[in-house]
């Protein structure tokens, strides 16, 4: 499989996200909330960009206290942590003040990113923190969860208030399946092979991957035409997992 | 072109032209010499590192008494100038694909080459066979270790020494990496087990 990052439709969408939230009105509305299925590439869009810009990553434990995500910020930002709450918060906005003064004068984009916060998104304490940290120094907070963070965050209108951007990551269109897997196949797929990928993946990115790898593993140990591995090429061959059955989805024979 | 001379030779024909204590500048010691600039610069440095030698003003060069006593008991050098390493002289890597590659570490569990280079690679060619090489470098020094199970064929890694936000740079022929977060004037960590 090629090493390519694919920039799909919900990529696209969450990279415009990120250049709306330049453009914001109100300069404290500056959280992202990024939601959607499991397997869909939330986190590796995220690792994306976070590697390309050196931002801030954290993820976010089931039992995460604020004193525990003051540590693990400070951790991250490589700073020995004080003892008291009021220290620890002077120094994460110090550092993190110096690094988005940074990224500003390299003009790249700087921001915060926590992901799994689902776990985070009930809870008020560390919601405060974040929102006073993202408050104070206007810093881009990006929350990645499947799908709860909306309805939680709701409760706390406070903090609701304050997410400019919501980007819902949705199932691989038609489009997109063709996009990685022109991008990332090893070997050209037809058409037909290809809308039974979105059909059995149902435009789950993970199980797509899955399919890739077998056809790839199929097309480069057999004789394919011009137009790519076929269904009829590989009738009766596995293709995907069924995530939900847990049991093998097998390419039809006779089509 | 001015032919190569043995080693040696221009550092011990400039330690015999300061030999009566004398404070020449570069200038000076061009014209009167039978070197290029270039070559009387890096003697220089190396006598400076060794402590014979010592800038007595803006561009003025003056043998130290250690040099002077050198001069005198007819010192000749045979190899090339030694230079010690000085790990704060060498440039900093700005965000370059090694560094981006070094985040995506730092915030992934395990992964394989094939997944950082999904996540570091803009435009340049050959990535993943640099990616390969760098940690191949990070797992000799102890950065990063080999995890027992292979995924789909592919090796798997974790960063078990994550020092910092600045990628450990490679130094290839002192089959070492630099690490700037260990400290200021950044530490070596060789890649010889």
């Amino acid at each position: 499989m090629k090493n390519v990052f694919v920039e799909t439709s919900n990529v696209k969408r969450f990279l415009s996200a990120l250049s709306a939230l330049e453009d914001r009105g109100a300069t404290e509305a500056c959280l992202v909330v990024v939601d959607g299925l499991p397997g869909l590439g939330k986190t590796t869009t995220l690792k994306h960009w976070v590697a390309q810009n050196n931002c801030i990553y954290l993820r976010a434990k089931k039992e995460w206290s604020p004193a525990w995500f003051m540590n693990e910020l400070l951790d991250t930002l490589r700073v020995n942590p004080p003892h008291s709450f009021q220290k620890k918060y002077a120094k994460v906005l110090e550092e993190l003040a110096v690094r988005q003064n940074n990224a500003l004068m390299a003009r790249r984009p700087f921001g915060l990113v926590i992901d799994e916060a689902d776990h985070v998104s009930s809870k008020a304490t560390i919601l405060e923190t974040i929102r006073d940290i993202s408050d104070m120094i206007e810093l881009p907070t990006v929350f990645v969860g499947m799908g709860k963070i909306k309805d939680n965050l709701s409760r706390f209108p406070q903090v609701a208030s304050r997410v400019s951007q919501k980007v819902r990551f949705e199932k691989a269109s038609k489009d997109d399946i063709k996009l990685l897997i022109k991008g990332r196949c090893e070997v050209p797929v037809a058409d037909d092979l290809a809308n039974f990928v979105l059909t059995a993946s149902q435009g789950f990115n993970r199980e797509v991957l899955e399919a890739i790898a077998n056809i790839e593993r199929f097309g480069m140990r057999s004789e394919i035409g011009s137009e790519g591995v076929t269904m009829a090429d590989m009738a009766g061959h596995v293709i995907i997992n069924n995530r939900h059955t847990n049991q093998d989805i097998y390419v039809p024979e006779g089509v | 072109m001015r032919e190569r001379s043995k080693p040696g030779t221009v550092p011990t024909l400039l330690l015999q032209c300061l030999a009566d204590g004398s404070c020449q500048s570069l200038a000076e010691l061009d014209a009167g010499l039978d070197a290029d600039y270039r070559q009387i610069a890096n003697a220089a440095y190396a006598f400076i590192s060794r402590g014979f030698l010592e800038r007595a003003e803006h561009g003025c060069f003056q043998l130290t008494p250690a040099g002077m006593a050198a001069a005198e008991s007819g010192f000749v050098v045979n190899t090339r100038p030694l230079r010690t390493y000085q790990p704060h002289l060498r440039k900093r890597p700005k965000n370059n694909m090694r560094q981006r590659a070094w985040n995506a570490m730092r915030i992934s569990v395990s992964f394989t080459i094939g997944d950082i280079v999904i996540a570091c690679v803009r435009d340049e060619i050959c990535a993943e066979k640099n990616l390969q090489r760098y940690f191949r470098a990070l797992k000799a020094a102890g950065y990063l270790a080999e995890m027992p199970r292979r995924i789909g064929g592919f090796k798997r890694f974790r960063l078990i020494k994550d020092t910092g936000p600045q990628a450990p740079a490679e130094l290839q022929k002192r089959r070492a990496l630099i690490d700037y977060n260990l400290s200021e004037k950044g530490e070596i960590v060789s890649c010889i087990k």
